[in-house]
């Protein structure tokens, strides 16, 4: 049907599609790069409110003030540590809780996949998981978020289901072969489920840099803070006016300054899932459909 | 899970010799039962502080067990049907909005001839999704901003007084369900992007051969093919429904808006983390958790019996 020649009346609607795609590109993008176009701004366009698509009086001077404030430079550190490490940590273990559940033969495997599916379900919830994270001590440490997030039992539903289309031939030549489980689940099977790993990942690293809520019940001490949290602290703070970052010197419009320093935080912290996401896109299409006929 | 074969019933002998040779897969998953117990089994049992008067000090073994008292006193409280009234209300309103947008997108998209133009649409269209919740809000709340927000500056373009919309309770559920549309619609549209890539080809090509135009194709085809798709996502959407959007309703919410935005679960949150009372807080946690299973369960029966192939389970 795609190539079918093309009426002039087909031209027409497409031209209607094409117009009101703009629109929505425009709907979706003018937030976000009028927020990038004000941190790049100077003081004065921003405060006359000139700013709009195009930073005005180019400056990086918000940038510099970020990179010089140890607070917001130590948040970035904390959210890079922990998004990365819970992110290995949680593909491995989410492969190790898939990999039996869709590999293997073993008696009491149907009672384990029970065990691992029931807390997709129901959960103990806010206050006890926080008592349970205080009991193992893990208050202000990053593993606290780590842990809690380790394994999702969504996400091994999502990995096991596609390891299932994975053609057992293979695996039992490989152990005919001789090879030790771990073996084929690392040299054999682990190749083919690339795709499903960079979904599963792009989710974790998400949920981990993105996330406000676990930081706030875990984290209280303000060096642990990750990015979010520093984030919310400054937009809180200058809301009510009061965040000295980079102000208090004299002859400058203060308010201001912090007002793009605000969105230069903003601007950092939205960047890094911005840029990854284009190339880790047509996995977690992929991903995504699979989740929604599976689950 | 269908088409299993039955499998013959094993002498005992023959399942320890099963269980020995499997050894080496319950050393694996071992640390994953560990961590299962420890952070999903483990925080259940402590469910059972809603029973108690649970003692910050003490412990559980030195509260007092008060039964259902902390339920009565949840349900009977001032806040209670205030709680049930905005969830409800928040959640129908964003499936009365925001569940038919994705689609509408999603065919929408379909219609484009030119794919690099509906690639590029769709790329862009995802972009919001990965924003964090607190860099979301932020934005959201730059542009409704009566002095410097976009929306204003239109207001005033029109020579009307800009307002305060995120000072104003009344106004707080359209933000809330308008933005999760600014937010979700391009990747809530993946799916039926993909349902519609499924429909065969063959059935569009014989209706152009009967002359149904592209309006009478999008009805009579297109539409019926995502259909099933439709409902099951519809199901599984007001199975969730319960749990919908806490972080972004806890980020908006302010003490204008208070009225309209309390839920459940911040609710929890500010009994149980400020103000420390643990075992009223559990209590609450305890029946929104339960509520929100009997919903997807009931959302999986109704899936099942609608499509064969999508249950949950």
């Amino acid at each position: 049907m795609l190539h079918k020649r093309m009426s002039r009346m087909d031209y027409f609607v497409e031209a209607i599609l094409i117009f009101i795609g703009i629109i929505i590109c425009i709907c979706i993008l003018y937030p976000i790069l009028n927020i990038v176009a004000i941190s790049l701004s100077a003081d004065g366009p921003v405060l006359r409110n000139e700013v709009r698509l195009l930073p005005r009086g180019f400056t990086l001077k918000a940038y510099e003030e970020v990179i010089v404030n140890n607070g917001v430079l130590r948040a970035l550190g904390n959210s890079i540590f922990i998004s990365l490490v819970g992110c290995v940590c949680s593909v491995a273990a989410t492969y190790f809780a898939a990999y039996p559940i869709a590999c293997c033969e073993f008696p009491g495997k149907k009672i384990y996949n029970v065990f691992v599916l029931i807390p997709m379900w129901f959960q103990g919830g806010m206050i006890p998981a926080y008592i349970c994270v205080q009991k193992l001590g893990l208050i202000n440490s990053y593993w606290a978020l780590i842990l809690t997030a380790l394994i999702s039992s969504y996400n091994v539903l999502i990995l096991s289901s596609f390891l299932r289309g994975i053609p057992k031939e293979l695996l039992e030549s490989a152990r005919m072969d001789g090879a030790s489980e771990l073996r084929v689940m690392f040299q054999v099977v682990a190749p083919l489920a690339k795709a499903s790993f960079a979904t599963i990942a792009l989710w974790v690293v998400a949920g981990h840099w993105n996330a406000y809520f676990g930081p706030l019940l875990y984290l209280t001490d303000s060096s642990k803070f990750t990015l979010q949290q520093v984030l919310r602290e400054i937009v809180l703070e200058a809301n009510a006016l009061q965040y000295d970052l980079g102000t208090v010197r004299p002859g400058q419009p203060s308010v201001n300054l912090a007002d793009q320093i605000r969105y230069a935080v903003l601007v950092v912290s939205m960047v890094p899932m911005l840029a990854v996401y284009p190339f880790v896109q047509k996995y977690f299409v992929k991903g995504v459909t699979l989740g929604a006929v599976k689950g | 899970m269908k088409g299993r074969e039955k499998v013959p019933r094993i002498p005992q002998k023959n399942l320890w010799k099963r269980i020995w040779r499997a050894k080496y897969i319950y050393l694996m998953i071992l640390p994953v039962i560990v961590w299962f117990l420890l952070f999903q089994y483990w925080p259940m049992t402590w469910l059972s502080i809603a029973f108690f008067d649970y003692d910050l000090y003490q412990g559980l073994s030195g509260s007092v067990f008060v039964g259902l008292k902390n339920f009565v006193k949840f349900f009977t409280g001032l806040d209670f049907w205030r709680l049930i009234r905005n969830v409800l209300l928040m959640n129908l309103y964003a499936l009365a909005v925001g569940f038919p947008m994705p689609i509408i997108f999603a065919l929408f998209l379909n219609e484009f001839r030119t794919r690099k133009v509906k690639k590029f649409v769709q790329t862009v269209s995802f972009l919001p999704h990965f924003i964090s919740m607190v860099a979301f809000v932020t934005i959201v709340t730059e542009f409704l901003s009566p002095s410097t927000g976009v929306l204003a500056q239109i207001f005033r373009f029109f020579g009307k007084e800009p307002i305060f919309f995120l000072g104003k309770a009344k106004y707080f559920r359209s933000i809330m369900v308008f933005s999760g549309v600014w937010q979700e619609m391009g990747y809530s549209a993946i799916i039926y992007l993909s349902a519609l890539t499924a429909i065969d080809v063959n059935l569009y090509e014989a209706a152009m051969a009967d002359g149904a135009n592209r309006w009478k194709r999008l009805i009579h085809i297109t539409l019926p093919g995502i259909m099933p798709t439709v409902v099951v996502m519809f199901i599984l959407r007001v199975g969730s429904l319960i749990n919908a959007n806490f972080e972004k309703i806890f980020l908006f919410q302010n003490s204008m808006n208070l009225e309209v935005s309390e839920v459940i679960q911040t609710w929890v949150y500010k009994r149980g983390m400020i103000k420390y009372d643990y075992s009223l807080a559990t209590a609450a946690g305890l029946f929104n958790g339960v509520v929100a299973l009997v919903l997807v369960i009931m959302a999986n029966r109704f899936s099942k019996r609608y499509s064969d192939s999508a249950g949950i389970w």
